[in-house]
């Protein structure tokens, strides 16, 4: 009986260690390209706009790609598991992590900068009311901003709505605003996840200041349940990005990349033919990106932007030119 | 006379049909499964590059990379199945032995709460928690996680076919004065082979079908990730092929195992 189970002892071990066994250890000091993980949600390794559109944009390969849930991608960025990350450029936990994010030099990500979208009817009874309450708002949201405020609902748990409330009193935004759409019936929608359910409440109790009866739609589910709620006249209002609407929506192949030009072209067709009317633009644009921990960005050679990581992942060769540490150029084997 | 003569002509007929029929049965047992599964296995390949697929189709369907995450899907399960074969059988040996009589709900009812976990859950149990600190790498806590989950069946059936021995073929064995050693491995474990192996071959499936999710966790890759590529971007022939492989991987594999079944199994004493 103990020999039998010795036996299955030492079998169980052999299949662990077998398990181990992959990956071999570099010298220390020096950089192997194929230990520089890209972690990527499985359909950003497929899409046209991701992972393979990007490779041929900027002429090189990463040669260690792994698909994991986009939640995980952000920890496992923080605590250096995976070298790079994709991310959402407006994401909480971008700060929250402190991640660093490379920029798109080659402007090679699509736009996506979100705007308040009205259905005409709703627009054209309150036009410049609408335009004097929201073009204030929409300017104060930068990307710095809406980090902080979507790290607030992601990070640390706090409430959409309050979150919202606090960005409206602490910007001064509704200081003037009270009474100008007194009467005016406006049902406001958002998507489901917590930068939409935040814009979301920023239109409700900025519309609530201002007089209106508001109804609450917010978090309608995906992208196309909210436009056809949208279109189909349930809610009056939400919150769209420009890229969505071009690439989704439009089904255009090429996004324009001046974030001007591609509001424009998306507002007027979209006023053409389906009669919605978009306001102005907010500044952040919530895009794919990829991005690093502050500890992996200062050992390889605080790379800036995308083409910084072209000697990295093709030769193992810092960015800024120098030498990895302790190279002594014979440690390789 | 001659209806005793016809009586015999009969039931050599009968034999020779028999014969014709044990033939046909055998054959379909060897060819029956591999035939079907390459006429589906051809059937979705024609499927897949018959029909129009745009670029991004093209990419994940690429045929460089399926082989690939077909082979680390099967890596996987195969790695899976054989640390659940090591670990479980024992355990089930162990848990029929008279001494371990007081520990045994102990460990099926460990077992019952790894197969009753979802799969997913169970995986990001061994990922995510505590238990990630064992691990030295995603690929080692993944793998655990599925090993967990498949645990069940090889270890019930291990039990199971070990007490469905006869108590009069122990007592006899014992009374030709076999010690408990031999009474294991001569009279048990050989009787209970075909309830053990109808557990492993459970246990195979499930491992070919959960490590579909694996493509969620750092460090590992499997054809779940075609599958959720032509989901999460509206492209049905993705999905189609990721899912139909997947399938014809569960068959092939359930197949092998029902041959070393076949091999196994014990043929009288």
């Amino acid at each position: 009986m103990s020999r039998w189970m010795s036996v299955t002892a030492l079998l169980s071990v052999v299949a662990l260690v077998a398990a181990a066994c992959n990956g071999g250890d570099t010298a220390e000091g020096e950089i192997d390209p194929n230990d520089l993980v890209l972690c990527v949600e499985s359909e950003f390794e497929v899409r046209g706009d991701g992972l393979p559109g990007m490779e041929e944009e900027y002429g090189f390969e990463f040669p260690n790609v792994d698909t994991q849930d986009l939640g995980l991608i952000y920890s496992n960025v923080g605590d250096g598991d995976c070298t790079f990350g994709e991310v959402f450029t407006s994401d909480g936990r971008i700060g929250a992590l402190d991640l660093h994010v490379l920029e798109d030099d080659q402007g090679f990500f699509p736009l996506y900068n979100p705007a308040p979208v009205f259905r005409e009817d709703a627009y054209e009874e309150n036009a410049d009311e609408l335009e004097n309450l929201f073009n204030p708002i929409t300017e104060a949201l930068d990307t710095d901003m809406i980090i902080q405020l979507n790290e607030r609902v992601s990070a640390d748990g706090d409430d959409p709505q309050q979150v919202a409330q606090d960005f409206l009193d602490e910007e001064g935004l509704l200081e003037d605003v009270s009474g100008t759409l007194d009467g005016a019936d406006i049902t406001v929608g958002s998507k489901d996840f917590d930068e939409q359910l935040l814009l979301g409440w920023i239109s409700v109790l900025a519309l609530q200041e201002a007089g209106a009866n508001v109804g609450n739609e917010i978090d309608l589910g995906g992208t196309v349940a909210a436009r056809d709620a949208l279109e189909g006249g349930e809610i009056d209002h939400y919150w769209e990005y420009t890229g969505t609407a071009w690439i989704e929506f439009f089904e255009e192949e090429d996004p324009i990349p001046d974030e001007q030009e591609q509001y424009e072209a998306v507002r007027d067709r979209d006023r053409e033919e389906a009669n919605l009317v978009w306001l102005q633009p907010a500044p952040f644009n919530n895009t794919y990106a990829l991005a690093m921990s502050q500890e992996e960005y200062e050992r390889l050679g605080q790379p800036e932007t995308l083409s910084d990581l072209e000697p990295l992942v093709t030769e193992g060769r810092l960015p800024n030119g120098e030498a990895p540490e302790d190279d002594e150029g014979d440690t390789g084997e | 006379m001659s209806a005793i003569s016809e009586k015999i002509q009969a039931s050599e007929a009968e034999a020779a049909a028999e014969v014709r029929e044990s033939r046909r049965k055998v054959f379909l047992r060897w060819f029956g499964t591999p035939l079907f599964l390459v006429a589906a296995g051809a059937a979705l390949m024609t499927y897949a590059f018959t029909t129009e697929l745009d670029r991004t189709a093209q990419r994940a369907l690429d045929p460089e990379r399926v082989i690939e995450l077909t082979l680390e899907h099967l890596e996987i399960s195969l790695l899976v199945a054989l640390i659940t074969v090591v670990l479980a059988v024992p355990t089930g040996i162990m848990c029929t032995r008279d001494w371990a009589r007081r520990i045994r709900p102990f460990f099926i009812g460990l077992a019952n709460i790894g197969q009753a976990t979802p799969s997913l859950g169970l995986i990001a149990l061994f990922v995510l928690t505590v238990f990630g600190v064992l691990f030295r790498s995603g690929y080692q806590a993944v793998v655990a996680g599925l090993v967990a989950y498949t645990f069940l069946p090889i270890l019930r059936n291990t039990i199971a076919g070990i007490e469905a021995v006869d108590p009069a073929l122990i007592e006899s064995a014992r009374g030709m004065g076999m010690n408990r050693r031999e009474l294991l491995l001569k009279i048990e474990l050989p009787l209970a082979v075909p309830v053990m192996l109808a557990g492993i071959r459970v246990a195979l499936i499930l491992a070919v079908g959960t490590t579909s999710l694996v493509y969620l966790f750092p460090g590992t890759t499997a054809l779940g990730q075609v599958i959720q590529q032509g989901h999460g971007l509206g492209r049905t022939a993705v999905l189609i092929v990721g899912a139909g492989l997947v399938a014809l991987l569960a068959l092939l594999v359930d197949y092998v195992a029902s041959i070393v079944e076949w091999v196994l199994r014990p043929r009288g004493l």
